[in-house]
């Protein structure tokens, strides 16, 4: 089974603890860290890695650049989500319009014909949504990216709004900007697919939680198992290991037991728990 | 049903009240016209409105749910429940206590429910379940807090002033916190509050609460969003029982059992969530939509209707009070 190793330790992320998330949070806050991290991921046998769009995954991806002593191959997932959510919360659909603005290099937002704030705003939503993918990715432009994947909050927003031309359009911006194809991340695989299908739409990679207790599994765990066993996708499983609340035997032993996982998607940052899970999803 | 602001929450509330089963989302209200146009082109079968009172006026809705400011609540809910609407409020109700008993006594012959998230959260009905059922014996106190970093530097928008958000933290992060005391352990019978920032300058940022309940336990809240280290809020109750203690949170529940030999047992939300026909920010807002769905079909009830929101106001209201009192302790002044 291939292992790639997730980004959430290195962005302060934990689904079990806030205050076990912290610590993380401080102590990647430098970047060198991180690729201090990545390079034991290196030594241990991981070969890709998915980074989001977040600007500590920049400052690390700089320093891996001028390193150049290992090799992995990177996936971007876009966008930095929580960053929108707080400023939808303070500043609604302006205030989100405003921080893609000031985040973004002039010469990118005059190619995409969006100089100011006005102008994002007369696109509509989903337009904007998608311009946000397009604009994120473009920091990243430096880089070799070899996938990009949708954070599962803009795919989920679009799937419930039905949002067909949305998947589309970031499809084709995905092809434009790396030479890839763009992929999915979803809480909600089975409605997501069977959505895909009914749209004609097939991404490359599709990745959304698969584990033993059905956590964020959606609508259930068993109509997610069926959707696996006979989807057509490369499908990645996230949240194995549930945050840490389900124990490495039992959930390798599931993952090796459902037909359709292509590779499971973990994080990880000391040396010995990334040496244990090699060993429990050596196939 | 209709859907009043087109925020941060109308917004997750339209993704989901447009997909979920048994649900006809027709009509969106916001007074942005930039908004509107981005709306039209999103959802082009839903009717768009500017004001809130024509959508209402047009009729043939069984749900209005309001996601604006909270100082515009009373008088939409107001509206939709003279029009005969059932009404579903984001969190609080209504600015303060007043306003909150008057939605809460129009709201009495129909399902009304107030988007208190957490009472949909695994890991706090787990916790519920032992406290009723006394499985350690029976709730002697409890500290807690809520917690998240989030405030910014720009202090413009409507939360920071509290004549239209009602107050700072204890009105945003407390309202949540005094929710589930309420939920959890029953009726409030009096608060006592201080904070180190002077009221009349503008909103709190952080609090410390003590609470005395109608049952008898006592305990306390520390309340702030400026505590480093919070990413998301968290609510944190440790509850000492007769024989052992509780520790609960939204992304776990311990339990320690002072008369079995044996370490902690930790239940993380991962053991105990289920799956939800579809989540796109967390199964605790599918589980409400559903609910107040179900609640208008079946004439039921929710599990947050806005006599048991309305009781949280008057705790919040008692709160302040002693805030501006030293720390004096009130009464809730609930006599329902």
């Amino acid at each position: 089974m291939k292992l790639i190793l997730g980004h959430n330790q290195f962005l302060g992320i934990s689904h079990i603890s806030e205050r076990n998330a912290s610590d993380k949070d401080s102590k990647f806050s430098d970047p060198t860290n991180i690729l201090e991290a990545v390079r034991l991921a290196h030594d241990c046998g991981f070969r890709q890695m998915i980074i989001e769009s977040h600007p500590r995954m920049r400052s690390f991806m700089e320093l891996y650049e001028k390193d150049g002593t290992f090799d992995m191959d990177f996936i971007l997932q876009v966008p930095h989500v929580s960053g929108y959510v707080r400023r939808m919360a303070e500043g609604g659909v302006k205030g989100v319009a405003k921080e893609i603005i000031s985040d973004t290099p002039k010469f990118e937002l005059l190619k995409a014909g969006l100089g100011a704030v006005p102008k994002l705003l007369r696109k509509d939503y989903l337009s904007l949504g998608v311009k946000a993918l397009d604009l994120e990715m473009s920091k990243y432009s430096d880089f070799e990216i070899k996938g990009v994947l949708m954070h599962n909050v803009i795919t989920d927003i679009l799937l419930a709004l039905d949002a067909e031309n949305a998947y589309g359009d970031y499809f084709d911006r995905v092809k434009r900007r790396f030479g890839v194809s763009g992929g999915i991340i979803t809480l909600n695989l089975p409605m997501l697919v069977d959505q895909l299908d009914r749209w004609g739409l097939s991404p490359d990679l599709v990745m959304s939680p698969i584990n033993p207790y059905g956590f964020d599994m959606n609508p259930s765990q068993t109509e997610v198992e069926r959707c696996v066993r006979s989807s057509k996708y490369n499908i990645l499983a996230m949240n194995v290991l549930g945050g840490g609340s389900v124990t490495l035997p039992e959930a390798s032993a599931y993952i090796k037991g459902l037909d359709g996982v292509q590779a499971v998607v973990i994080g990880a940052s000391s040396k010995k728990h990334m040496e244990e899970l090699v060993v429990a999803f050596k196939s | 049903m209709g859907i009043i602001g087109a925020g941060k929450m109308g917004m997750l509330h339209s993704c989901l009240f447009n997909k979920i089963q048994n649900s006809n989302l027709t009509a969106i209200c916001d007074n942005t016209p930039m908004n509107l146009k981005l709306l039209r082109s999103i959802l082009p079968k839903v009717r768009l409105y500017d004001d809130y009172r024509a959508m209402i006026d047009a009729g043939g809705l069984d749900l209005v749910v309001v996601t604006t400011p909270v100082f515009l609540h009373n008088r939409m809910a107001q509206k939709a429940l003279d029009a005969g609407m059932a009404v579903f409020v984001e969190k609080p109700l209504a600015l303060n206590a007043e306003e909150s008993y008057q939605l809460e006594q129009k709201s009495r012959d129909r399902p009304s429910l107030v988007g208190y998230c957490r009472r949909f959260m695994a890991t706090y009905n787990l916790a519920k379940e032992h406290i009723e059922n006394e499985t350690l014996g029976r709730l002697i106190s409890f500290e807690s807090h809520m917690y998240v970093t989030q405030v910014s530097d720009d202090r413009s928008s409507w939360q920071y002033d509290a004549k239209r958000s009602g107050g700072g933290v204890v009105m945003d992060l407390g309202s949540h916190g005094v929710d589930m005391l309420q939920y959890l352990i029953g009726d409030v019978m009096d608060v006592a509050g201080t904070t180190g920032q002077n009221l009349d300058q503008g909103v709190e940022d952080a609090a410390k609460l003590s609470f005395r309940m109608k049952s008898g336990q006592s305990g306390n809240m520390d309340v702030s969003w400026t505590t480093p280290g919070f990413r998301l809020p968290e609510l944190l109750f440790d509850l000492e029982f007769e024989n052992g203690r509780i520790r609960v949170c939204e992304k776990y529940l311990e339990i320690t059992d002072q008369h079995k030999n044996e370490k902690p047992r930790t239940f993380f939300k991962q053991m105990l969530e289920k799956g939800v026909q579809i989540n796109v920010a967390g199964p605790e807002y599918t589980r409400e939509d559903e609910q107040i769905i179900a609640a208008i079909k079946e004439s039921g009830t929710t599990r947050c209707d806005f006599r048991a929101a309305a009781k949280t106001n008057y705790v919040i209201d008692a709160a302040y009070r002693s805030m501006r009192k030293n720390g004096e302790r009130m009464s809730s002044g609930w006599t329902q």
